[in-house]
C-alpha cells in the first residue's frame, strides 16, 4: 500500500493509473484530475462513501486504517472494550474466507469476536430496532401534526427522511441545507449503540464508561467520519471509540491466525445484543421503510400484520415508491401513507427539489447512498474478481 | 468508457447479498422491532421507566440528534446537560 499523506479518509494512492473510471461513479465529483493524470480527492466535498475505493479497477484508493487502535485497546488492561457488527457485515464477511455472496455467517463472526478478545459481543441490529421505536414515532408524531391533531406542533414537516446513512447526511448538510428539517432527529444505530453502550449498558454491566471503548463493525467506510463527529458525545464520552470495515475485521481474523471457517456458531450477547429481522434489513436498500412500516402499521392499527413483507419497497430500481393503507385507531379512519426509497445519491435531488417546492405527495423518504444498500458499501470485501 | 462496463458487472454479487439479508430475516424468530424483548427491557428499566414510550426525555437526549448550522447548539447543550452517567 503506498503512504497516504493529506488528511482525508478516503485517499487516491500513487497506484492510480489515471483511468477515470472513480470519477464516473463519485457521486459528489470530489474526484479530480484527468484521464492519464493522478487523480486527488477533496476531502471537503468527498463524502466518504467509498464507492470509488471498491470500483477501483486497480485497487488504489484506500480509507484510513483504524485495525490498529483497535488492536492497542484491545490489548489494553483498564479497556473494558465491547463490540457491535452493522447488518450487511455478516452477509458478507465470509466472501474474505471463499464463501458465496449472501452466505450467512452471523454466528461465526460473533465466535471470531469473541476468540479476538473483545469483552461484549453486542450486534448493532440491537440499535436498528431502537432506531425504527424512535424514528418511526417521530414519523406519527409528524403524521399527527400534519393531520391537526393537538399536542404534536413540536414536530417537524413531512415528509421524513431517514438519517441512518452518514454519506447521505453529509451531503445533505453540504448541498441541501434547507432539507435538514426533514430529516428525522434519530441517531444512525450505529450512535444509538454507542450512547447506550456508555450509559445503559455500563450501568448494568457496572463498568466505569470512562473505560469502556466501543468499537464497530461497520460495511461502510463513511461510518468512521460519522463516528468522530464532534456532536456524538451525548454520553458523556465519545459514544464509538472507533470504527473498522467488514474488510479490516477479516484482516484481524486472518492476522491472529483464526480458522474462521471451523469456527462454531455462537450468539451475540444478551442486554444489548437481540435482534429481530427488520433490523437484520436494514442493511439493504427499501430495508429500512420496511421495518418501519412492520412496527407503525400495528402500532397505528393496533391489530397484528398478516403479513410483514412490504415487497413493494424491495429491489434495486434507484428510485422506488409505494402507498400503504394503514387504519388508524386513535383517528378513526384509513390514512394512505405514501413512501419513497431511494438508493444512490444522484437520483435523490430531484426527489429533494419536489420537497423543497412543496409538491412532494411523500410522508417519509428512505435514502441510502450505495446502490443496494449497506451490503454494498465501502467497507465491504471488495469483487475485483468479477471484472 | 473503460469503468462503465466494470460497474454493471458488479451487480451480481450485489443481488445475492441483498438475497442473504432477506433469507436471514426469514429466519428469525422475531421480525418486528417493536416485539423485541431486549427494546422493551431497555424503555421500561432506562429511557422511559415503566413503560415503553420512544422519544421520552432521555431518549431524546440520547438517541436524536441535530444537523448543520444546529450543531454547535447540540453541543452547548450537551456540555451542560451531561447525561447522569453510571
Amino acid at each position: 500500500m503506498s503512504t497516504v499523506l493529506s488528511t482525508g479518509l478516503i485517499q487516491v494512492t500513487n497506484a492510480c493509473k489515471a483511468c477515470d473510471h472513480c470519477t464516473s461513479i463519485c457521486p459528489t465529483g470530489a474526484i479530480h484530475g484527468r484521464l492519464g493524470q493522478k487523480h486527488t480527492i477533496n476531502s471537503q466535498k468527498c463524502i466518504n462513501c467509498g464507492q470509488c475505493l471498491i470500483n477501483c479497477p486497480f485497487g488504489a484508493i484506500v480509507d484510513r486504517p483504524t485495525l490498529d487502535i483497535v488492536k492497542q485497546a484491545l490489548n489494553d488492561p483498564d479497556k473494558f472494550v465491547v463490540v457491535q457488527e452493522a447488518p450487511a457485515v455478516r452477509v458478507a464477511l465470509g466472501e474474505e474466507f471463499g464463501l458465496a455472496p449472501g452466505t450467512n455467517v452471523k454466528g461465526k463472526m460473533y465466535a471470531a469476536l469473541r476468540k479476538l478478545g473483545f469483552d461484549q459481543v453486542y450486534d448493532t441490529e440491537f440499535s436498528a430496532d431502537l432506531t425504527i421505536m424512535e424514528e418511526g414515532t417521530e414519523l406519527i408524531h409528524r403524521i399527527f401534526n400534519a393531520v391537526g391533531v393537538e399536542g404534536f406542533e413540536h414536530t417537524g414537516p413531512l415528509p421524513q427522511f431517514t438519517s441512518c446513512c452518514p454519506a447521505w447526511v453529509k451531503y445533505a448538510e453540504d448541498k441541501f441545507p434547507h432539507v435538514l428539517p426533514h430529516i428525522s432527529s434519530a441517531k444512525s444505530p450505529q450512535q444509538m449503540f454507542g450512547a447506550v453502550a456508555k450509559t445503559y449498558a455500563a450501568q448494568k454491566l457496572a463498568v466505569d464508561p470512562a473505560d469502556m471503548f466501543v468499537v464497530s463493525v461497520m460495511p461502510c467506510t463513511a461510518k468512521k467520519y460519522e463516528c468522530d463527529r464532534p456532536e456524538f458525545i451525548s454520553s458523556g464520552f465519545k459514544d464509538v471509540d472507533v470504527v473498522i470495515t467488514t474488510r479490516e475485521l477479516a484482516q484481524f481474523i486472518k492476522d491472529v491466525g483464526i480458522d474462521f471457517l471451523s469456527l462454531p456458531d455462537e450468539k451475540a450477547d444478551r442486554l444489548v445484543g437481540s435482534s429481530t429481522g427488520a433490523a437484520t434489513i436494514f442493511g439493504v436498500t427499501g430495508g429500512v421503510m420496511e421495518a418501519a412500516l412492520r412496527t407503525a402499521y400495528e402500532i397505528l392499527s393496533e391489530e397484528t400484520l398478516e403479513k410483514v413483507e412490504f415487497t413493494a419497497v424491495r429491489g434495486l430500481q434507484p428510485v422506488r415508491e409505494a402507498s400503504v393503507n394503514i387504519p388508524v385507531k386513535a383517528l378513526g379512519k384509513t390514512v394512505p401513507v405514501n413512501v419513497c426509497v431511494v438508493t444512490g445519491l444522484k437520483y435523490v435531488d430531484a426527489v429533494i427539489e419536489d420537497v423543497l417546492a412543496g409538491r412532494s405527495k411523500y410522508h417519509f423518504i428512505e435514502v441510502m447512498n450505495c446502490h443496494g444498500g449497506c451490503i454494498n458499501g465501502g467497507g465491504q470485501p471488495i469483487r475485483r474478481d468479477l471484472y | 468508457k473503460f469503468g462503465f462496463d466494470a460497474f454493471a458487472a458488479s451487480d451480481d454479487y450485489i443481488e445475492k447479498r441483498i438475497a442473504g439479508m432477506y433469507s436471514l430475516d426469514e429466519s428469525m424468530a422475531i421480525r418486528k422491532s417493536h416485539e423485541n424483548p431486549e427494546i422493551i427491557q431497555i424503555y421500561k428499566e432506562y429511557l422511559s421507566p415503566g413503560e415503553v414510550k420512544p422519544v421520552s426525555e432521555k431518549a431524546h437526549h440520547l438517541l436524536h440528534t441535530r444537523y448543520g448550522k444546529d450543531i454547535p447548539d447540540l453541543m452547548e447543550h450537551l456540555k451542560h446537560d451531561p447525561t447522569e452517567a453510571a
